[in-house]
């Protein structure tokens, strides 16, 4: 189902004639994988996070070649193709990983069937939704189309029959405007009380003495184990002063090695669930017993310096990741606004008083050079823009793309060749600092064209901006996580991009140490999801 | 509606029209002879000396007859309509108008006042029904100038806007009349609308009245079992109001008392038996125009308010808690059928849009200034909604008959006498991928058709049609959208005529079951079970008046009567919520009040 925007009629209300207003990850507009959709794509693909990264933190922000290469890489992880679960018509059929993520229907349905297991008195408690129960949410969630009448076997058969083109593979995607990686939607799930707990309250300090929370979760995932096999997870960089705890709940144990692979060495510990101190890669191995069968591994550490995220059951766990996807109408005269991204381009919007994107011509890319996704009604969207926010970093990993017809020049300029496809036609920017701390303005950068736009974007507070989402005045020289942390709070676009002495740097600085909801926009406004949460809570149990 | 589109109050009511409007000015404009620097009061009309069969052409083609749409954007333009339009004007002048030249603070005040709704209640609005065809000088100089004399130059401006907002014709994107334009208008009705029969020809309705239903409604319902908005809301997993722990359908609103608790509301359910009716909530004050509710079945909205207020003169219900939200607005609301958005009518800024959402975070009112909510102008008054899903959305408008029964004595349903030029306007809202953007809307021409309706689906339109010796036909027709260059291509082919009389209809959410109300007429006493039209108890009913809510069976035309509603109760405004529970409000002039109904007859009748 679709949040109507403001319908603007301009309905959707967004936009009108009026020239945009900034926006900050604040996309309405969803149109989610229905239970049929859900039931051919399967349980979404989990992120593969790289577990090291967050031990790189400082080279990545005072590198931008290492920043973008890790972008890539995590790039290539959310692209990469995820087969579906109920093979539909077309050959090959595939989503890439990202767009097989839940959406916020997704979470109203598994939070609706999760909490309805809740007792009466567990649901006025507000109980907490437990691990098992969400192992089985997640599980029963592609199931759920069985449950409807309207959806009979024959039915659900003709409609996969029918997906037999690439764009209709890719409808099935839907065209959400915010997907979450699994490990994302089942953290919210996981803190709705703490997410309802915030709903109406004031807005939270920017700065906060706040107490250390608990563990934070790396990994929960159910594995099958053949008898007496291993699989291995890893590594994950555990810093100094912070501990990981290993377990699994099932048949077999833990041996969890630090500082040398598996194998290597004799494990640091093996039992059922076992805890090793940093520094040092730790990787941890499921072992299986004599019988083997299913077990659930479950990776938790303990930071020495947390995020502190009261708004929800602490920080997102490291498979977190979050997409926001700008969609554009394929059909009906719509074309494709072009931005120029190269040296020039961004020097005279750094120049210009609006310091707002422009776009000094239109395009109109096929389905071969642009992803694209037609619905089952027809309807045919471009793919013009996406944002992802990996939790690979304690602050995360900021990466934005955008689609661009002269792809191989500038931002698109080192893209490695292991990304392929349409992907090649996207350009992107990646920050993971509130500050640019690498010295040489060019980045580094072996491709002349890279080189001078990231020259041409080059001062002191970090900059990445799409030119696709971040609309509006001083929107063209923001960055991801300097408007990303007010998540969750009230604070407007307009006025981080508008209020230069509360948010210096057209909020790109640093100004708060409080992130309630761990940099996420779509838990308190954006997306709705605390609304959609509260909606569900209050129906069942009614004042 | 009366505040429609253009021209003025409601139609009906014939009689003479002679308006005692005397011209303010000379014939020859007193501002020629008047000191350089001295401040001229301005005119409300300026005579004009044409003679009656030059006039009368040139005031129709101003109104709309033969040319450019404006007053006949929304109201047909017949000779009945005119008439009555006339009579409102000779009130208008005999009542408010009689000093065209107010010099103090006190005149101009009194002639506002006079105007109102309720004179003396300043909260009370202007409606164009009292001002006649002087409702098109509302943005004339001489309103102005009254409202400044009246409120002060701080002050004025802000009530004129808000008399502009209510009063002023036309609406829309129709042109406002320029003082001369007007002054040949207002001449022509001052002098009775002599030559009415040549410049506005005879609509001559159908003369046949002919329940024909094709096979392609039994196709449609067909598919919308499976990809109507009833079922795409079920398998979203939509939570109803009233349903939480509720085995069936039926069983939800189980919390209510049921038609049978209150001596006021005992029988209503006699007419269906089985059927359950409950009372959801009783308001206090008076609603205007028609009621709408949110697909979910949890907000119910219309004009009106409990509080005086000059602003927030609509109320949106929320049933959970029975709160009232008062929104600034005046009337018309409507609920995209996805229970994404609604959208309220007038109050300027044209329709306001707002998300759903916005009155889940329990606000205190809605004053559309929101960011969830947005204007426009491309949709005009008295529309309704329809969603493709996954797709655009669809609104559709065009000529109406205002339906604000029942708060006096009201003996039969609203005109279905709409004009020879009748168009609807259907205005694609088209997904863009991150916001819906209003194209220029569509207009089809629909010959004497008008109340068009649009199904959830967006894919049927239901229109009434007159058909003569006091019949009434509503049409159906199926949306045929074929996109085309930058919008679509419309076609209408008529799917299905039932011979029904009846007010507005809505169509449920898996779009079998059509529902209306039917004021209580002369010739419905078989109907209602009397032993004749001069049976006492039927006559009472008429002299007190009644309506009742029908509900039909689109593939077959079956009409099955859902209320019956004592002496002096009207059931209006009949519409569904997504799950298939129609609610309604009942109008009780024995009481007072209104309340607002549920019934579970759709839900029984399909399970039969």
């Amino acid at each position: 189902m679709r949040a109507v925007a403001a319908a603007c009629l301009g309905a959707a209300l967004a936009a009108c004639a009026a020239p945009p207003a900034p926006t900050c990850d604040d996309g309405v507009v969803t149109q989610a994988l229905t239970a049929a959709d859900r039931k051919l794509v399967g349980q979404a693909s989990p992120y593969p996070a790289d577990g090291m990264l967050r031990g790189r933190d400082a080279e990545l922000a005072g590198s931008q070649q290492a920043r973008r290469a890790a972008a890539w890489a995590a790039v290539a992880r959310a692209v990469a193709p995820v087969p579906f679960a109920v093979t539909p018509t077309a050959a090959d059929a595939s989503l890439p990983r990202w767009h097989s993520w839940y959406g916020k229907d997704d979470l109203r349905r598994m939070f609706d069937h999760a909490f309805r297991t809740l007792s009466p008195d567990q649901q006025r408690a507000r109980d907490r939704l437990d691990d098992g129960l969400l192992d089985a949410t997640f599980a029963w969630n592609p199931t759920a189309v069985e449950e409807l009448p309207t959806w009979p076997p024959e039915r659900f058969a003709e409609y996969a029959a029918a997906i037999d083109r690439p764009d209709l593979v890719a409808g099935v995607g839907g065209i959400d405007r915010v997907q979450y990686s699994p490990g994302a939607a089942r953290h919210l799930l996981a803190s709705y009380p703490d997410i309802l707990a915030c709903l109406g309250q004031p807005a939270p300090p920017a700065i906060t003495d706040a107490p250390t929370p608990g563990p934070r979760r790396m990994v929960r995932e159910p594995v099958a184990l053949a008898a007496c096999s291993e699989r291995t997870f890893g590594p994950y960089f555990v810093g100094d002063g912070e501990s990981l705890t290993a377990s699994l709940d099932g048949p077999g144990q833990v041996q969890v090695a630090i500082g040398t692979t598996p194998g290597a060495a004799a494990p640091a510990c093996a039992d059922v669930s076992c805890t090793v101190s940093g520094p040092g890669p730790v990787w941890v191995t499921a072992v299986a017993d004599s019988e083997g069968g299913d077990a659930t591994l479950t990776i938790d550490y303990q930071e020495a310096d947390p995020t502190w995220a009261a708004c929800l059951a602490g920080a997102f766990p490291l498979d977190a990741v979050i997409v926001k996807a700008d969609w554009r109408r394929a059909q009906l005269d719509f074309r494709l606004p072009v931005f120029a991204t190269d040296a020039a381009a961004l020097a005279a919007l750094r120049a210009s008083p609006e310091r707002a994107w422009t776009s000094s011509e239109e395009a109109d890319p096929g389905a071969d050079a642009i992803y694209t996704a037609t619905l089952p009604n027809g309807n045919r969207y471009r793919l013009a823009a996406l944002h992802l926010m990996t939790k690979e970093l304690d602050h995360w990993l900021w990466i934005t793309l955008w689609w661009s017809p002269d792809p191989d020049t500038d931002f698109g300029a080192d893209r490695p060749a292991a990304i392929g496809g349409v992907w090649r036609n996207y350009k992107m920017c990646a920050v993971t600092s509130f500050t640019e701390r690498d010295p040489d303005p060019r980045g580094g950068a072996a491709d002349p064209t890279l080189g001078a736009a990231l020259a041409a974007a080059h001062e002191a507070p970090a900059w990445c901006s799409n030119p696709y989402l971040e609309a509006g005045t001083h929107n063209g020289t923001s960055s991801c996580v300097g408007c990303h942390q007010h998540g969750g709070t009230t604070v407007t676009a307009e006025e981080i991009l508008g209020d230069d002495v509360r948010f210096p740097d057209t909020g790109r600085l640093q100004v708060r140490n409080n992130f309630p909801a761990d940099y996420s926009f779509a838990v308190l406004t954006g997306d709705g999801v605390g609304r959609m949460l509260a909606d569900e809570v209050e129906f069942w149990t009614p004042p | 509606m009366v505040l429609a589109c253009a021209c003025g109050g409601g139609g009906g009511g014939g009689g003479d029209t002679v308006d005692a409007a005397e011209p303010d000015a000379p014939e020859v404009d007193a501002a020629v002879d008047a000191p350089i620097d001295a401040f001229v009061i301005p005119v409300l009309r300026n005579p004009v000396a044409l003679a009656d069969d030059v006039l009368a052409p040139q005031a129709a083609a101003l109104l709309g007859q033969g040319g450019p749409m404006r007053c006949d954007r929304c109201h047909a333009l017949t000779r009945d309509r005119l008439a009555g339009w006339a009579t409102e004007s000779a009130a208008a002048v005999t009542n408010c108008l009689t000093n065209t030249a107010p010099t103090t603070q006190a005149e101009g005040a009194a002639i506002v006042d006079c105007l109102r709704a309720s004179p003396g209640v300043a909260s009370s609005g202007w409606p164009p029904a009292h001002l006649g065809i002087y409702a098109t000088a509302g943005r004339l100089d001489w309103f102005r100038y009254v409202f400044n004399l009246a409120f002060g130059t701080t002050e004025g401006p802000v009530q004129l806007a808000m008399f502009q907002g209510e009063a002023a014709m036309p609406r829309g994107d129709v042109d406002s009349y320029t003082q001369p334009e007007f002054d040949i208008v207002a001449e022509w009705f001052a002098r009775g609308l002599p030559m009415i029969d040549t410049v506005i020809p005879a609509d001559p309705p159908p003369t046949q009245c002919t329940t024909n239903v094709s096979a392609d409604v039994a196709t449609h319902v067909t598919t919308m079992r499976t990809q109507g908005w009833r079922a795409l809301n079920a398998d979203a997993g939509l939570l109803m109001f009233g349903c939480a722990g509720a085995t069936t359908t039926r069983g939800c609103l189980a919390t209510y008392p049921d038609s049978s608790a209150n001596a006021w509301s005992t029988g209503w359910e006699t007419a269906l038996p089985g059927e359950v009716l409950r009372i959801l909530r009783e308001n206090n004050y008076s609603s205007s125009y028609w009621t709408r509710s949110s697909a979910d079945g949890r907000f119910v909205a219309h004009g009106g308010a409990s509080a005086g207020s000059q602003t927030f003169r609509s109320t949106i219900i929320d049933l959970e808690g029975s709160r009232e939200i008062p929104a600034a607005a005046l009337y018309d609301p409507g609920f995209f059928p996805d229970n994404s958005g609604f959208v309220l009518q007038g109050g300027g800024g044209g329709a306001k849009f707002c998300e759903q959402s916005l009155l889940t975070t329990n606000p205190s009112m809605v004053s559309f200034t929101e960011p969830q909510c947005r204007g426009n102008n491309v949709v005009g008054l008295y529309q309704h909604l329809g969603a493709v899903h996954n797709g655009d959305y669809w609104t559709v408008d065009g000529q109406f008959t205002n339906d604000n029964g029942g708060h006096n004595v009201t003996g039969s349903d609203p005109s279905s006498a709409f004009g020879s030029t009748a168009s609807i306007d259907l205005t694609p809202m088209i997904h863009t991928g991150s916001q819906f953007d209003a194209r220029p809307s569509i207009r089809k021409a629909l010959p004497r058709e008008g109340d068009a309706v649009i199904s959830p689906s967006a894919r049927l339109v239901v229109s009434r049609v007159s058909a003569g010796g006091g019949q009434s036909l509503y049409l159906m027709r199926k949306i045929v959208a074929t996109p085309n260059g930058s919008s679509y291509d419309i076609s209408l082919p008529e799917v299905a005529r039932y011979c029904v009389r009846g007010a507005k209809p809505a169509l449920s959410f898996d779009e079998r079951w059509m529902v209306f109300e039917h004021y209580v007429e002369a010739a419905d006493w078989q109907a209602l079970g009397y032993a004749s039209a001069t049976d006492p108890a039927f006559v009472a009913l008429r002299a007190s008046g009644a309506a009742n809510v029908y509900v039909m069976d689109i593939t077959t035309g079956t009409v099955r009567r859902i209320t019956t509603m004592q002496p002096g109760q009207y059931a209006l405004y009949p519409h569904f919520r997504s799950d298939g529970w129609i609610y309604f409000i009942v109008r009780d002039l024995n009481r007072g009040r209104e309340y607002v109904v549920a019934s579970d007859a759709a839900l029984m009748l399909e399970s039969q």
